[in-house]
């Protein structure tokens, strides 16, 4: 009787497991596919887990209520304290002569308040997706394409890196702990529009942020691998960005389809166009624009809309080179050049590039990722327009020609470094390090002593998120401006 | 300024007419060029030079020295050849590699992906191309064996590459489609199985057939010899890994630099052209630069076949 019965369920049962299942699978189309599949069904289960653990225990989260009631308090002082933070750093630049009138535009975006803040909020209430990331390795194309907003939140204030004092350790780098206290402080417009940041793990301070960011928006982690030359690092990789994709799918719920993809990359690819004509600029031996307006430029990428930014820095650079014919510059052509290097500038943390402007110099170019080794610096070269080279190509691009210290072996950044020496002329680089930013630091000797090669100067200051070091810093920039002064007479 | 690979799919496409085509028919002039070009097309310009020498070494040493010395004349002229142009008969003249081209290109314009062979598989199945020249060369002199010259066995091993060669099926069922050569005309059992396998070939994977084509291994036989060559410059490579992965010969280039040719390289160019390093990749011609990538930035690019929809 039972032998039968358990016959008959077998009979009945529909076939589940085994080579048949497998083969209704929607993803068996390639194993890296199938490899996503599993990745998803994962991750499934892992949110599950995360969600009933988060219902449970309370005390698992890093940001506690009582930790972010007690914050409520200080909350309407760090706001008055970020916009005046922002006000000062904006009438620093718009003290400068002969500032071109189209910079009005670039203003207000970085302003962080009403316009592109309410447009944001416009296009999610009519049922659109913002994207937030940090670091330089999310690939913008597959945001765009997927038709979410991709806003990149690093952030540059002050005022909130004392709050996050209170979770991290004091040498955790300044970035980390200025977004994280936004965060804490619900400061930021754009992170409360986000439906979801993405994290890469690209140093170590930047994976405990992911964790920690957690108990205020959704998180996605992308593993960024450290080792270029690995043996799985390029498959390690490629998952990673197909797994993002899919991800995005299921995030806007649509596909994204071939067409979609490659307009997005001829869209960057079009602004890439033009952030290079925008950053030629610089080769001149007297600028029409001064190195921290164009560091404000590429920076408002960062939160505007691609094809108005687009536009508006065309008209720019058409200005720009008019100007040029026309000989109305900024700088004296005799002014030192300088290239910064090192940790990144944030808006609106434009102290140094302030400081280094206001002492006589101009900055020609920079090695920052917050800056020209942004995501514009390098095209994703696209040989055959199929969703697998596509995506290929966004993955080589996102991983090889990075040159951010946390990889080993990083020679690449040597070489690239001498490379915009010479190509901008610099005769001086000030190498900006973050205190806390450890892996930048270890970099410094090395490229000094590349720099030494080429018998360049070179400055490392080591700074923090603080007002308080501003006349030190001044006094230590302008004595290096002097020797490059001196030197260049004497040659 | 015109793109390499638009010059490049033009050399091509004028050599599949010329030697094809047979319009120039009266030109016949008997010179053996180092691709797979038919050497059993009714008129044809040029010779296939792997069939002289199968020939040459199965015959040779009986047809009197008349031959013999026409048979040397014709393997100085390959070397003169693969000394000059070396392995770019392949990617910019060879008719077969002409067919994968554009078979690739019509995969990529129906937006399917191509199966990249695994590197540790290929890095063995290139060495094929070599087993089958020394294969070819091996079982051509055998047969030449006094024992076996007489036998049945010569009949059946003679031109061992003819017999399984997709050329001679390709390009033969192409003239008789053109009416160039009878319907009743012979092709080996084994190529017209082996043709089928060769397309298909083509199609999944990027060049599928050089990879073991004993006219490449010859070829590459020269490579260091070669006057074209293939640069990379170190302090202007952004190591962007664009070279590696639009090269269809799979040739490893990471991590090196100075002279990146590698014995199966076909000169395409196709990195050259890609690369966005200024000057990063440079082709010589005997120490003159014929080639070298530019810096791009927001290449305008042809309309999409999308926006077109």
């Amino acid at each position: 009787m039972r032998v039968g019965l358990s016959r008959n369920r077998w009979r009945t049962e529909p076939r589940r497991e085994g080579i048949l299942a497998r083969s209704h699978c929607p993803h068996r189309h390639s194993r890296l596919d199938r490899l996503g599949h599993e990745l998803d069904h994962g991750m499934g289960l892992m949110e599950k887990r995360d969600r009933t653990l988060d219902s449970k225990t309370n005390e698992k989260r890093y940001v506690s209520d009582t930790l972010l009631s007690s914050l409520k308090v200080s909350r309407e002082r760090a706001g008055a304290n970020a916009r005046s933070q922002i006000t000062l750093a904006l009438a620093d630049l718009k003290n400068q002569n002969e500032r071109s009138a189209l910079m009005d535009y670039y203003d207000s975006i970085v302003r962080l308040q009403r316009g592109r803040v309410d447009e944001v909020d416009a296009l999610r209430k009519a049922g659109g997706k913002v994207v937030g990331y940090l670091c330089m390795f999310v690939p913008v194309e597959l945001i765009c394409a997927s038709g979410a907003v991709p806003l990149r939140l690093d952030s540059g204030f002050y005022c909130t890196v004392m709050p996050s004092e209170q979770l991290l350790p004091s040498e955790v780098c300044p970035v980390v702990k200025s977004f994280l206290g936004t965060a804490m402080l619900d400061l930021s417009p754009y992170l409360r529009l986000c439906d979801v940041l993405i994290c890469p793990g690209s140093c170590g301070t930047k994976t405990k942020l992911s964790e920690i960011l957690e108990d205020f928006v959704p998180i996605w982690r992308i593993e960024v691998p450290h080792y270029k030359d690995g043996l799985s690092t390029k498959l390690l990789w490629q998952h990673e960005i197909s797994s993002l994709k899919s991800k995005l799918e299921k995030l806007t719920g649509q596909k994204i389809t071939k067409r979609a993809l490659r307009r997005s990359i001829e869209q960057i690819e079009e602004a890439r166009g033009v952030f290079h004509r925008f950053r030629e600029l610089g080769k001149f031996k007297s600028l029409p624009i001064s190195g921290r307006d164009a560091m404000l430029v590429t920076q408002t990428m960062w939160y505007d809309d691609l094809e108005r930014w687009t536009e508006k820095t065309r008209e720019l650079c058409t200005e720009l080179e008019k100007r040029i014919q026309d000989g109305v510059i900024v700088s004296h052509s005799e002014a030192p050049r300088i290239m910064l290097a090192g940790s990144p500038i944030i808006w609106p943390n434009w102290k140094l590039p302030n400081l280094i402007e206001e002492s006589g110099a101009v900055i020609v170019c920079d090695d920052l990722c917050s800056g020209d080794q942004g995501i514009l610096s390098d095209p994703v070269n696209v040989d055959e327009w199929t969703m697998q080279d596509m995506l290929a190509a966004i993955a080589d691009r996102y991983l090889q020609p990075i040159t951010c210290p946390c990889f080993a072996p990083n020679d690449k950044r040597l070489d690239k470094v001498a490379r915009m020496v010479k190509d901008y002329r610099v005769d001086g680089v000030v190498y900006h390090q973050l205190r806390g930013c450890y892996i930048q630091k270890i970099e410094f000797s090395r490229i000094r002593s590349a720099l030494r090669d080429l018998r360049t100067p070179v400055l490392g200051i080591e700074t923090d998120y603080t007002q308080e070091d501003v006349g030190q810093l001044k006094t230590r920039i302008d004595a290096f401006l002097e020797m490059i002064q001196s030197a260049k007479q004497n040659a | 300024m015109v793109k390499t690979s638009s010059l490049r799919i033009t050399s091509q496409t004028l050599s599949f007419i010329v030697i094809n085509l047979a319009f120039l028919a009266p030109l016949y002039t008997g010179i053996p060029l180092a691709i797979l070009s038919c050497n059993y097309l009714k008129i044809r310009i040029f010779d296939c030079f792997l069939y002289v020498l199968q020939e040459g070494l199965s015959t040779g040493s009986l047809a009197g020295t008349t031959y013999l010395y026409n048979f040397a004349a014709m393997v100085v002229v390959f070397v003169v050849m693969a000394l000059l142009l070396g392995t770019a008969w392949c990617g910019w003249i060879c008719p077969l590699g002409y067919v994968q081209d554009v078979l690739t290109k019509g995969r990529a314009l129906s937006g399917i992906g191509y199966y990249r062979v695994p590197a540790r598989i290929q890095r063995h199945v290139k060495l094929l191309k070599y087993v089958f020249l020394a294969a070819i060369v091996v079982i051509s002199l055998g047969i030449a064996l006094p024992n076996i010259r007489e036998s049945k066995l010569r009949n059946t091993l003679f031109l061992p590459l003819c017999q399984v060669c997709p050329a001679k099926p390709l390009f033969l069922y192409l003239q008789i489609l053109l009416g160039i050569l009878p319907p009743t005309t012979q092709v080996p059992l084994l190529s017209i199985v082996i043709l089928p396998i060769f397309l298909v070939g083509a199609i999944a994977i990027r060049r599928g057939w050089c990879i073991v084509c004993p006219n490449l291994g010859l070829l590459s036989l020269f490579h260091r010899l070669n006057a074209v060559s293939l640069f990379r410059r170190r302090e202007r490579c952004t190591k962007c890994g664009t070279c590696t992965r639009v090269c269809a010969m799979d040739a490893p280039n990471d991590g090196i630099h100075g002279d990146v040719s590698r014995p199966e390289c076909i000169r395409c160019f196709q990195c050259v052209e890609m690369c966005p390093g200024n000057a990063s990749r440079t082709s010589y011609f005997f120490q003159r630069r014929i080639l070298g990538s530019k810096f791009h930035a927001g290449r305008p690019v042809k309309k999409s076949v999308a926006d077109r929809a």
